[in-house]
């Protein structure tokens, strides 16, 4: 069976995070929620890792949305 | 027991708010925010949940914009402290709680504010006419009450919100007596923030409060009131300002927030208009009966439910001490309300009681009938 590549985003807060997940859902985009330990020099995140394959459509979601993210 | 201090925390809460409380102390009451196994997310998901509960009440833009405090004090204290950071003329009213004077009163030693207190005992049309004279461009702020803790009067605040909008000046709304019983819109109020408690209208239990904020508010310039571990940016020694993590440092008590979230489904069930209305009713009932037994009733108001009276010749802390050994809870004294009580020439102690949906017309009954005993007014 093949692996589906995951990625990783960041979002910063677990209250931003868990509302992007949500927000994703809706659109149809499977993700689940994270927490980020080290996140470079700032230390602990929370993000959404979702399927490779819909970054694209992800990015559009949380655009729309206003809510910041960044990649690892 | 009647219980009528409901103005001070509502009691009894509902069933599902009990519940709900022991089902997370059995179930996931995790640290939110701090972990990735099973009972953090769990815990953090009932923090969502109640967050997102209270945007929809409140009309919140999101659930960042809803941070949690124990109380309006607090949440007050994180509005004012917060955002007033240099010296400016701030517009408050005579009704407020101290909750409001004393955070106003230090930022009036330690950074030399100035402050207005309009007379909010006036007519509304009055109170605007003081409000549009008083807001010129040195005032930094607004802070008032929606609703008194002493008599029914709630102020016009989309109208006082109105006019802030209209000269860019930021207002702040303290609805300790309003969440819960009134329909409150952020966005229709044009406020910047709205304080309230999670333990009176809206049924939470003690312990519980939220700072909500609107639609576009800079955290950026919001100074959190305490520092500390957030779950978040863990390495940086700066507190931050990601919403709400950053302004909510410590552990937050996820069985009294869980217990809130039940006490909004609450009233979101039973209706904030049917809530006011039955408070109304027993209002009205209780302030005819006191009157026939010739109370003195302060603040003479059309709209709201909290009724503050005296009995002539009958000190009013002793009635509320003999009324409490008869099993029915009320409250004398200032009511943490001196500047109120001075404007209602209460004389600076008065009986307080305050109605919510538990209450029943029996309840004034007893209340009357107790009262017309102590009194010998039979």
């Amino acid at each position: 069976m093949m692996k589906i590549s995951k990625s990783k985003i960041i979002i910063g807060g677990n209250t931003a995070a868990i509302r992007a997940q949500k927000l994703l859902r809706q659109s149809g985009i499977p993700s689940t929620t994270i927490r980020i330990i080290g996140n470079g020099e700032r230390g602990c995140a929370y993000g959404i890792e979702t399927d490779e394959e819909r970054v694209r459509d992800a990015i559009f979601v949380l655009r729309r949305s206003k809510i910041p993210y960044r990649f690892i | 027991m009647i219980y009528l201090d409901n103005a001070a925390t509502t009691f009894p809460k509902p069933k599902s708010v009990i519940t709900e409380m022991t089902r997370c102390m059995e179930e996931y009451a995790g640290n939110p925010g701090r972990g990735s196994h099973m009972i953090s997310q769990m815990a953090e998901e009932a923090v969502f949940k109640a967050r997102e509960t209270a945007s929809k009440l409140f009309n919140v833009k999101s659930a960042e914009n809803v941070i949690f405090t124990k109380n309006a004090t607090e949440a007050l204290c994180l509005a004012i402290f917060g955002t007033i950071d240099k010296k400016c003329r701030v517009i408050t009213t005579n009704l407020e709680h101290n909750s409001v004077m004393r955070p106003l009163h230090r930022l009036s030693r330690d950074i030399g504010i100035k402050i207005d207190i309009l007379d909010a005992t006036k007519s509304d049309d009055e109170l605007i006419f003081e409000f549009e004279g008083k807001l010129k461009s040195d005032v930094g702020a607004v802070i008032c009450t929606h609703a008194s803790n002493i008599c029914p009067r709630v102020l016009p605040i989309e109208k006082i919100g109105a006019i802030c909008k209209k000269r860019g000046v930021p207002l702040i709304i303290d609805a300790a007596q309003s969440a819960g019983s009134y329909n409150i819109d952020i966005e229709k109020c044009n406020a910047d923030i709205i304080c309230m408690p999670g333990h009176k209208g809206l049924f939470g239990p003690t312990g519980t409060g939220m700072a909500i904020f609107c639609r576009d508010f800079d955290f950026s310039r919001l100074r959190p009131l305490i520092c500390g571990g957030t779950g978040v940016d863990s390495a940086m020694l700066a507190q931050g300002h990601t919403a709400p993590e950053s302004f909510e440092a410590g552990t937050l008590s996820v069985p009294a927030i869980s217990g809130l979230y039940r006490g909004m489904e609450f009233v979101m069930q039973y209706g904030t208009v049917a809530i006011r209305e039955h408070e109304e009713k027993l209002y009205k009932l209780a302030k005819a009966r006191l009157c026939d037994m010739g109370a003195t009733i302060y603040g003479d108001f059309s709209s709201g439910a909290i009724l503050t009276f005296s009995i002539p010749g009958k000190n009013s802390s002793e009635l509320a001490a003999e009324l409490g050994e008869r099993g029915i809870c009320v409250r004398s004294g200032l009511h943490c309300a001196p500047t109120a009580h001075k404007a209602l020439c209460t004389g600076g102690d008065a009986v307080r009681i305050s109605f919510s949906p538990m209450n029943k017309p029996r309840h004034i009954d007893a209340l009357t009938e107790s009262i017309a005993d102590i009194c010998g007014k039979i």
